[in-house]
């Protein structure tokens, strides 16, 4: 929240503004706890994140505790607040960053870690929790990029590894112990404030990162090993086990401004087990666990009434494999057509089916359709386990060019495992026959036929099959990016793009670093990096001569060689899915042999079976045998 | 448009005025129709939609403000796809305002041939000067020098076109207060061919004072009306 003489002079002052509807304001003399939530990014992506309007609305449903919003300002914004001598503050009630009690930061995406130590700094921060005083917030991080948090474990006083909603309960409830013992924030000592990430360490799915001391394994790595009574051999993922029945936020914050996602959003199921082998949603949300469609409807219902959204987005890794998806499209059309309501699907699997839930959803209003093939040829999606095949993206493709679709975009990875110059030439044969499709099935409105191609990086990710290959060399992605383009270049139908190789190459050192990143970080924001998640904001050689600060080659570092055996800097984060799983799929990939999705096909062993009734067993056989989806397990 | 409860000539609209005040005036004119859209699917009033791909509410707004401009007695019109009492729409629509767009009167017009207020002619403004920055005196001699020329010729920029227009008939009104603070007070022409806009009038002035511009502390748009 800023003040009106900096919203007089910035661009889009909306965004500062605060006092959004449904905006909480509590009087802070009635809350013991001031609790900053953080998203390293402006407000326009910020204020789209789920994860956040549920931990919002979980704090606030709290009396002790008053949870505010903080999102980076853009440049303008900052530009004028350091003139002025303005911190970065709630946008609640102004409080600035440094007067909270606790700063909870999202990390969904590495290369905002830089806007992390950013946020800290014009909040008034210290960003090395070494370095920060007893008086100063607690800085806690949380979000999917904890499945390895040692890159950041500088700047944070403790992780949550997993899902928030239950955890941070038990975090409010330790931290209003410990502060009802120590009332005056300015006489705390630094045992006090070790007394405090004791008791947290003691919470399950919590990690503090100074109860560790980094070793240097023999590929040169640090491993954090326990180093205090206090320091939990392995910190096990949180899973909010009843998610049927866990808060949904009905009544969230209703942005000033156009936003990414600028819609109601209902979480219908969380998890997937389609067992894509580079995903890492697919191995941080485990297992399957799904919403009633009466829990959905109500949800939905009351989210428009409390927000007068003309969109209400279904929210899950993949929402046609939901149980009862068309239950829930029905039910929601028929609860809130009449006022204009339309429902959006994210992206979707390649099958007639949810080309026909595509087409039910958009009778409100018409929205675009993705789908994500991911690879070019049958022998590289066994290789990732995708499992749909060429057929699949045939038959898709026509049900959606009759279904009335003239735009389409489709995603395709490059860089993955045993990946050769015929795969990427056959991603281009198979758009040439959507291409044929498309006009076929178009006739005379064929000349607005156009295909949106997306061709993406394979990054490396912690916690997946695919964490120990190596990371594709950057000049070989852009000749690869290339070789597509040319080969693509006389069709006007298909648009084709993609990213700076070179900063997929900085997100997979930054995915799966160690500790030694932390310095590195720190000299890339010291040095102008911010907002990084911008394309144009970021800078290669910013982190090449880092790198080089220290002694290091990044592009020796980005092309380290990893092998099975090896200790990682995140062995120490249990996610619940077992290193031997993992192994076997990263063979499974090599020998490009599938794997079926155990709702499918019965259990395949990750492990996370040994740690609770896994739901995707009990519940999903039953459903499907019920269902009459004409898909068949992949393998 | 066959399918419409109404014939074309037929319309029901709610004319709603309403203040943009406080923090609020640094919205934009579409986060202003957003929160105005958003205000009447919470209040549950039967607006009309348009037909097509993407449904709309039928909400205009005329002559829409500035950011950061204030105003006291704006107007807008929702197409109602059916009748419902001005009472009851105005309860209802109150509750959903976020504070600072805040509701002031709402008539809902039966068998209505075209948009309530679509002939406004004219806007009174008060403009909030510094005068820590610039004198009354000299303002005041600005404001006599504006008003005793026959024509001021300024440029505009319309849809990638530079326009000379004249700024000097369409400004009814010019005068400068100094009581408890230093104000510029105008009327100014909305007429399409005589339209002048606050912004100009104070470049103007900045200019005849000799400066780039002018130190605006707060512009107010007080009235739309018909002259």
């Amino acid at each position: 929240m800023l003040p009106e003489k900096i919203l007089a002079e910035v661009h889009r002052p909306a965004r500062y503004l605060g006092g959004e509807y449904n905006t909480v304001v509590k009087d802070p003399s009635q809350v013991r706890i001031h609790f900053a939530l953080c998203y390293p990014d402006v407000y326009e992506v910020g204020m789209s994140h789920l994860g956040s309007q549920i931990l919002y609305h979980v704090i606030n449903s709290r009396p002790e505790a008053a949870c505010e919003r903080v999102y980076y300002p853009h440049l303008d914004a900052v530009k004028l607040m350091r003139q002025h001598r303005l911190p970065l503050s709630g946008l609640e009630t102004g409080r600035p960053l440094a007067d909270f009690d606790i700063i909870g930061i999202t990390l969904q995406y590495e290369l905002t870690y830089t806007t992390v130590l950013a946020m800290l700094e014009i909040g008034g921060v210290s960003i090395r929790s070494a370095q920060r005083s007893p008086s100063e917030p607690l800085v806690l991080g949380g979000g999917a990029c904890t499945g390895n948090p040692e890159p950041l474990a500088d700047f944070f006083d403790a992780f949550l590894i997993g899902e928030g909603e239950e955890a941070v309960g038990e975090i409010l409830d330790t931290y209003d112990r410990w502060q009802q013992d120590h009332p005056n924030r300015g006489t705390r000592s630094p045992s006090d404030r070790e007394e405090l990430l004791h008791e947290l360490a003691a919470i399950d799915g919590i990690y503090v990162p100074s109860l560790y001391e980094p070793e240097e394994s023999s590929e040169g790595l640090l491993i954090p090993r326990p180093a205090a009574p206090e320091a939990k051999s392995t910190i096990k993922r949180r899973i909010v086990e009843d998610f049927a029945n866990a808060p949904i936020p009905t009544a969230p914050v209703v942005p000033w401004t156009d936003v990414i996602h600028n819609r109601g959003q209902v979480e219908i199921a969380r998890g997937c087990t389609r067992g894509c082998r580079f995903c890492q949603a697919g191995i941080f949300y485990r297992p399957v666990r799904e919403r009633s469609v009466e829990t959905i409807r109500e949800a939905a219902t009351q989210i428009i009434a409390n927000t007068g959204f003309d969109e209400i987005s279904l929210a899950a890794l993949n929402c046609p494999d939901h149980s009862q998806i068309n239950e829930i499209i029905d039910g929601l059309h028929k609860d809130l057509s009449s006022q204009r309501v339309s429902i959006g699907l994210p992206s979707l699997r390649i099958d007639n089916f949810s080309i026909e839930l595509a087409q039910k959803v958009q009778r409100v209003r018409k929205t675009g359709l993705t789908l994500a093939p991911e690879a070019g040829s049958q022998r590289l999606r066994d290789v990732i386990n995708k499992g749909v095949t060429d057929e699949d993206l045939r038959s898709a493709t026509e049900a959606a060019f009759e279904a009335g679709w003239e735009t389409i975009k489709l995603y395709f990875m490059i860089g993955l495992p045993t990946e050769t110059d015929e795969d990427i030439l056959d991603i281009a044969e198979l758009l040439e026959q959507v291409v044929q499709i498309g006009r076929a099935k178009l006739g005379r409105r064929r000349r607005h036929l156009q295909i949106n191609v997306s061709l993406a990086t394979l990054i490396p990710k912690p916690h997946t099959p695919f964490q120990w290959l190596q990371m594709s060399d950057p000049a070989e992605l852009s000749r690869k990016q290339d070789l597509l383009r040319q080969r693509l270049k006389d069709r006007r139908e298909i648009k084709l793009s993609y990213p700076n190789s070179y900063l997929a190459l900085v997100e997979s050192l930054l995915s799966r670093g160690d500790r030694s990143l932390g310095s590195i970080i720190e000299r890339v924001y010291a040095e102008g990096g911010v907002l990084e998640a911008w394309h144009e904001r970021f800078s290669y050689a910013r982190w090449e001569q880092a790198f080089a600060a220290v002694g290091k080659d990044l592009a020796t570092e980005a092309q380290r060689k990893w092998n099975l055996k090896q200790q990682l800097p995140w062995d120490h984060i249990d996610l619940g899915v077992s290193r031997e799983f993992l192994q076997r799929e990263y063979v499974r990939a090599q020998q490009e042999l599938t794997t079926p999705d155990c709702r499918l096909a019965g259990c395949q062993s990750c492990g996370l079976a040994e740690l609770l009734p896994c739901p995707a067993i009990m519940a999903g056989l039953q459903s499907r045998s019920q269902e009459t989806k004409s898909e068949q397990p992949a393998s | 448009m066959s399918n419409q409860p109404h014939s074309e000539n037929q319309r029901i609209y709610a004319r709603i005025e309403y203040e943009k005040v406080g923090r609020l005036r640094f919205l934009g004119h579409l986060d202003v129709a957003a929160a105005f859209d958003r205000a009447l699917r919470r209040a549950k009033l039967p607006v009309a939609y348009s037909e097509g791909f993407h449904p709309r509410a039928k909400l205009s707004f005329i002559h829409p403000l500035p950011v950061g401009v204030v105003g006291l007695h704006e107007l807008c019109a929702i197409e109602l796809k059916e009748y419902i009492e001005s009472a009851t729409a105005g309860q209802r629509l109150h509750k959903q305002l976020p504070r600072g767009l805040n509701l002031l009167s709402i008539q809902v017009l039966p068998r209505q041939k075209r948009t309530p207020f679509a002939d406004l002619d004219r806007a009174d403004y008060v403009i909030d000067i510094d005068p820590d920055k610039v004198g009354a005196d000299e303002l005041a001699l600005a404001v006599r020098d504006f008003l005793d020329r026959n024509s001021i010729n300024i440029k505009r920029e319309t849809k990638r076109r530079l326009r000379t227009v004249d700024i000097r008939s369409g400004t009814h009104k010019l005068a400068v207060t100094n009581g408890q603070k230093l104000q510029l007070q105008m009327s100014l022409s909305l007429a399409q061919d005589d339209l002048v806009k606050p912004v100009e009038v104070l470049q103007v002035l900045a200019r005849l004072i000799g400066r780039s511009s002018l130190p605006v502390k707060l512009m107010t748009r007080v009235k739309l009306y018909r002259a």
